[in-house]
Formats: structure tokens, sequence, C-alpha cells
């Protein structure tokens, strides 16, 4: 028998739920994560060899793949919290520090892909200027050039931790509210993401969309202020939605 | 170690959907420190009271109550409680290793020594998947989580079922000896009842989302009797009586008494030739949850056994 | 096991008595320990913990602080008085009583018993008394 075992409190408790539930969401996609850089980075290189063999290279390559990254984040968003909430409620922890958790972990995982994205940009950018070719983006919003390393960084991070947590609300909202409520939390996470995105004038909603606007060159305040108000929405959204959340009987959302 | 937990229901009604009611008022206790049956036909809502307990879910009205408090996002008291269901939550496609180490930093008693000792004695290979498991390995890997818990309320909910024999007493003898080293509260679910019963201190049947009995094993065990022996003497044992049962083979006749016998009784009986024999909890069980009406409402009926 | 009419804490505590009778548990042996006992007849540690508690209180085992449960010294003839007065009670009262009905004079039914030495060994007598 254990002798003597500090009394267990309220916020030893939180603390091991928050930081289980960031590090492992956080891990966890990592993990996947590095066959996903591995690919994109075989396909920047084979793309831009196609490009220079029979085509004209006119711009950065890397900006359309490793600019999938967000999409990649969105799609671990809905999957990994999902797996991971019926583990973390059956081991005794709250949806609470599962949220606070699974925002931390989004945010890491954000600011560190955007990192991976923001160098390999870099490297694309010294590649080119070495062979001479134009390093020039096709979406400019806070950069226009994949040299532009801080507002690469810094604009992909505000944009991965965004299609993290909307894919995360789409993922529950489906989960919990079922079909047509469902569809009404995916609409308005999308809606979201796309703000988000307009406001920091790149990525795929900006290039589909922006010409709608008169999308010049964003000033770089309002882009961050814009889109830490879509992350602030999609936090609440996430928040409101696992908050009282019930878990399903039967299903095992691991797939056991 | 911690002191166990009790837990407390009161009139909880939790709806599904459009008006299915898993719990109608249901009203029940768990005493501190017992091991406790939780017994109820499939549908009768056995595992939506533990997902109360374990604050998987909230109730549609009624009061929950863990160790005094409400549960639900109630970190210190969620952190006591173990609930496993079936085969346990585990992530299904990465390593058993894995999903136990996400329970021993959440588990502030967790055992991680006696888990892979568990699971060498279950024959669980900690690297494999548990998607990759058979049945009965996935419900070792479910019990062995709920024993290596070492939480002040474990639940089993139905966790042992997919298991053979010799694997389910492997349990039964891991769960006493663990209970008396580490004494605290124990709530199985199940329904292969002769094989626990013994096992249990308190009983609780749920019945169409309501609890119909909560009380000792022994309490439970007093309700009935059973006689075999001359049809005479039987018939004149149940003189004024009610009979739960009746069974009669040429000259033999078992009956199924209500209600417990005297020492003189029994010895009137002895001498008569009538053997007396407690009824199962198994046998009460389905006395009690006969899908026409309760036990006592129909004397004159022959109960299906 | 363990199938009587009456509560297993009852039915335990009888079988150990009718151990400690029979001579299987003699005098300052060990008694399982409540773990055991459950773990070896998978019964509710509860269960068993309350039958030795009626043996303790009953002065037919006692606890041993740190060593564990023993036989305690004079259990078994203390037993073995009580299963004499009780089959007395039994069997002699009303024989004794129905004597007295019919009108046989005590020294006849001493004179009827001594004419009728005991054939059976003691052993079996107390066996067949622990029911």
């Amino acid at each position: 028998m254990t002798a003597t075992v500090s009394p267990v409190t309220a916020r030893d408790q939180e603390q091991r739920g928050f930081s289980t539930s960031a590090f492992a969401t956080f891990v966890g996609t990592w993990q996947i994560g590095l066959y996903f850089w591995i690919a994109v980075v075989l396909i920047s290189a084979g793309l831009t060899v196609v490009l220079d063999t029979w085509s004209e290279l006119d711009g950065s390559v890397a900006e359309g793949v490793l600019g999938s990254a967000p999409i990649f984040l969105s799609v671990m968003g809905i999957v990994v919290p999902l797996g991971m909430l019926p583990l973390h409620l059956a081991g005794g922890a709250t949806r609470r520090s599962f949220v606070r958790g699974t925002v931390t972990a989004a945010v890491g995982l954000g600011v560190t892909f955007a990192l991976a994205g923001a160098v390999g940009m870099l490297i694309e950018y010294a590649v080119f200027n070495a062979l001479d070719w134009p390093t020039v983006v096709d979406n400019p919003g806070l950069y226009d050039s994949s040299g532009d390393f801080f507002a690469i960084w810094l604009s992909w991070s505000l944009s991965s931790i965004a299609y993290f947590l909307a894919g995360t609300a789409i993922g529950f909202g489906y989960y919990r509210w079922g079909g047509i409520l469902g569809t009404v939390q995916l609409v308005v996470a999308v809606g979201l993401v796309i703000g988000g995105e307009l406001a920091l004038g790149g990525g795929l909603p900006s290039g589909m969309f922006g010409e709608l606007f008169d999308s010049g060159p964003m000033p770089l305040l309002v882009g961050v202020l814009g889109c830490t108000a879509a992350i602030a929405a999609l936090t609440y959204l996430v928040h409101r939605t696992l908050r009282d959340i019930p878990l399903k009987s039967g299903s095992r959302a691991a797939g056991c | 170690m911690t002191t166990p937990y009790g837990a407390e229901l009161t009139d909880v009604t939790v709806t599904y959907g459009r008006g299915n009611r898993a719990l109608d008022e249901a009203s029940f206790a768990i005493r501190p420190g017992t091991i406790t049956g939780l017994l109820g036909r499939n549908g009768a809502g056995k595992s939506t009271a533990l997902a109360l307990l374990a604050a998987l879910r909230r109730p549609t009205s009624g009061s929950v109550r863990v160790d005094g408090a409400d549960p639900f996002e109630n970190a210190v008291v969620m952190g006591g409680v173990q609930l496993v269901r079936e085969a346990g939550d585990v992530i299904g496609d990465s390593s058993i290793d894995e999903s136990l180490g996400y329970y021993s930093e959440l588990r502030p008693h967790w055992d991680s020594e006696y888990a892979f000792a568990l699971l060498d004695q279950f024959g669980i290979d900690p690297s494999a998947t548990p998607n990759k498991l058979s049945r009965g390995k996935k419900s070792a890997l479910g019990c062995t989580i709920g024993l290596a818990s070492r939480a002040p309320l474990t639940i089993f909910d139905e966790s042992y079922l997919g298991m053979d024999a010799p694997s389910r007493y492997a349990f039964y003898d891991a769960l006493l000896e663990d209970y008396t080293e580490h004494p605290r509260t124990i709530v199985l679910s199940s329904h292969l009842i002769d094989e626990v019963e013994r096992l249990f201190e308190d009983v609780v049947v749920l019945h169409h989302g309501r609890a119909v009995v909560a009380e000792t094993a022994d309490a439970l065990r007093g309700r009935a009797v059973s006689l075999v022996g001359p049809t005479t003497a039987v018939s004149k044992l149940a003189d004024g009586r009610h009979a739960l049962a009746t069974r009669s083979l040429g000259g033999t006749t078992q009956l199924t008494l209500e209600g417990s016998l005297e020492p003189s009784e029994i010895a009137l009986a002895r001498d008569a030739g009538v053997e007396i024999a407690r009824v199962s909890i198994q046998d009460l069980f389905i006395h009690l949850t006969q899908e026409t009406d309760p036990v006592s409402a129909d004397p004159t009926r022959k109960a299906a056994r | 096991m363990f199938d009587g009419p009456e509560p297993i804490y009852i039915q335990i505590a009888q079988q150990i008595r009718a151990q400690i009778l029979s001579g299987d548990l003699p005098e300052e042996a060990q008694v399982m320990s409540t773990t055991q006992y459950a773990t070896t007849f998978r019964i509710n540690p509860a269960t068993a913990a309350k039958a030795f508690g009626i043996l303790v209180d009953e002065g037919l085992i006692e606890k041993r602080r740190g060593l564990g449960m023993f036989v305690a010294s004079g259990a078994h003839e203390r037993l073995l008085d009580e299963h004499r007065a009780a089959y007395l009670d039994r069997v002699f009262r009303p024989a004794v009583e129905q004597a007295d009905l019919l009108g046989i004079p005590r020294d006849r039914l001493v004179a009827y018993l001594e004419a009728h030495p005991s054939t059976t060994s003691a052993s079996a007598l107390a066996e067949g008394e622990i029911r």
C-alpha cells in the first residue's frame, strides 16, 4: 500500500489533463506530419523540374505545395482530437483541459508547421536566386516573395492555427450536433477560415475570392488582427461544442 | 491511498433523441468501499447510469453525486473515477504502450508496473495495437486499465464478457486481491451473474430505467428460498406463502418461495426430507425483471425458469 | 459450496467451526487470511471478514497482530461442549419427556444406555453433529 499520497487537487488534475492532451495532439499530429513533409518536399522538387523542363517557371513553386500544410492540418484537426477525446475522458480528465490542450496544440502545430514551410520557402528562394529564377508568389499578402521568411512564418502560422481549429470545430460539430446543425457549424467554421485568410491576403481563399475585393497587399496589423479574431472565434466554437459534450456510448471514436 | 468514493443517483432521467428514456427517475446509492453488482437486461440503462458516474454525460434531470459532488467537469472527482466501457477506451491503431501512457499521465494513482504485470499475465504484448487483438484480449486490456487505475471508484461495464473462462477467473482473482490490498469502490455490470454474484456485497438491479433493487447481496438472497422434496411435504411448507415458481416431476416438487424460512421451519423441512437451498441471484434477477410484470403481481402464474 | 439457505458468511463460519470440531483445523493452527479466503473461494472479502468477525467474537479464532488469525486454544473443546449440550437437548430431552410420559423411570433409562455400548468412533459422531 502506498504510504502517504498528497491529496489530489483540482489544479494538479487540470494541469495533467491539459499537458497530456496538448502533448499527445502535438506529437501525434507531427508523427503523421513527417510523412506529409517528405511528400511535400518531393512534390515541390519534382514539380520544379517538370515546370522548368516543359513549361515556363514564373515564380515560387513551393508556395502552392507547402501552402497545402494548413489543409493537411485541418484534416488532422478533425481526426486527431476526435480520436483522443474518449481516451481523455476515460482517463478521468475534463473537457475543459481537453479544449485548452487542443487549442494549445493547434498553436504549437501552426507555428511549427509554418516554420517548416517558411524554411522550405527560404531554401527555394536561395536555390531559385542561384539559378536566377523568379521568386515571386501568386497571392501576395503579407509577403510578396518566397524570401520573406518572417512574414511567411507569421502569416502561415496564423492561418494554420485557424485551419486546425476549424477542423476540430467541424469534426466535433458533426459528432455532437448531427448532420444538419453539424453542416451549419461547418459553414460557420469555413467562413471564419476564409475571413482570416482574406485578412492575411494569402492562401487558397484569397486566390479564389481576392479579386472580388480590392485586395492589394494588406497592412500587417490588419492582417494579424483579422486572422487572430478568426482564431478567437474558432476557439470559442470549439469550446462551445466541447464544454459539455456527451460521449457517445457504444461507438469507439478511436476505432476500437 | 485516497478513500473509496460513494455514489448516488437521485431521480435521474436520461433521454436520448426523441423521448427514448434510458433512465427513468432512477434512484440508487453505491456504498463506498463495496463491490457492487449492477444488473439489468439489455437496454435497462446500466451503461447510461455508469456513464453518468464517470461524467461522460449529464443527466436530463435529477442529481448525480460521486464522493458527495457533481462529477461533471469536476477535475478531482473525474480523476478518481475509472469507467472501463466494454474493452476500454484506447487508441485503436497505435501501440497499447501509448494508450497506457496516456492513462498513466492522467491517473494520479496509476500503477504502471502492475499494468504491465497484468498484461503479461493475460498474454498481451504491449507493443501490439489494440485493433489487432482478439476480442478476449481486448477485454483483458480493458480489465487491466481498470485494475491499474487504482481509482477510488472503478467501474467495469461488461468489460470481461469477451474473455474466455480461464481469463475471466484470472480477472476475478486479480480483482479480489487488488481490492483487498487497495480498498476502493468497485462496480461490476454483467449478465454472467452466476459467476460473479459471490463477489458482490451490494446489488443494484435496473429494469426499464429504474432501480428495482438496491440492497446487500445477502438481503437480496434472503428474498426467496428454494425447496425440493416430496410434493406433499413441500406444499405443506409452502402453505399460505407466496410461491414464485413451481416445478413438479412425479412426486417431487421444486418450489421457489418468496421470503426466507425461520430456523424452526428449516429444521422441520429437513426432517420431512425437503432440501432447502438458496435461490441464486441469477434466478432472482430473472424473476425481478420478467417482461410481463413484477413478481408480486400474479401469485398463480407459474414462472418460466 | 455455500449453497445453503443461510447468508454466505454464516455458512463460512459454520464450515470453519466444523473444521475446528473435526480437528482439520487444530488449535493454534493458522486460519486463512480474509484475502486468501476470498480469493480461494472467489467470494467478497467483506463477506469473509464478516464470517471471521463472528468467529473472533465467539472466541474460536483470534487475531495476532502482524501474524494473522489462529484457532484459539480451547476452541475445539468449547465447540465439543456446545455440541454435546445441543445434542443432549435435541436428542435426549424429547426422549426423557417421552419416557416420563410413558412412565419409564430414570434408572431404567440408565440401565438401557449401559446395555447398549457405543460402536461408533468419536470422530464419526462429531461429523454427524456438524450439520
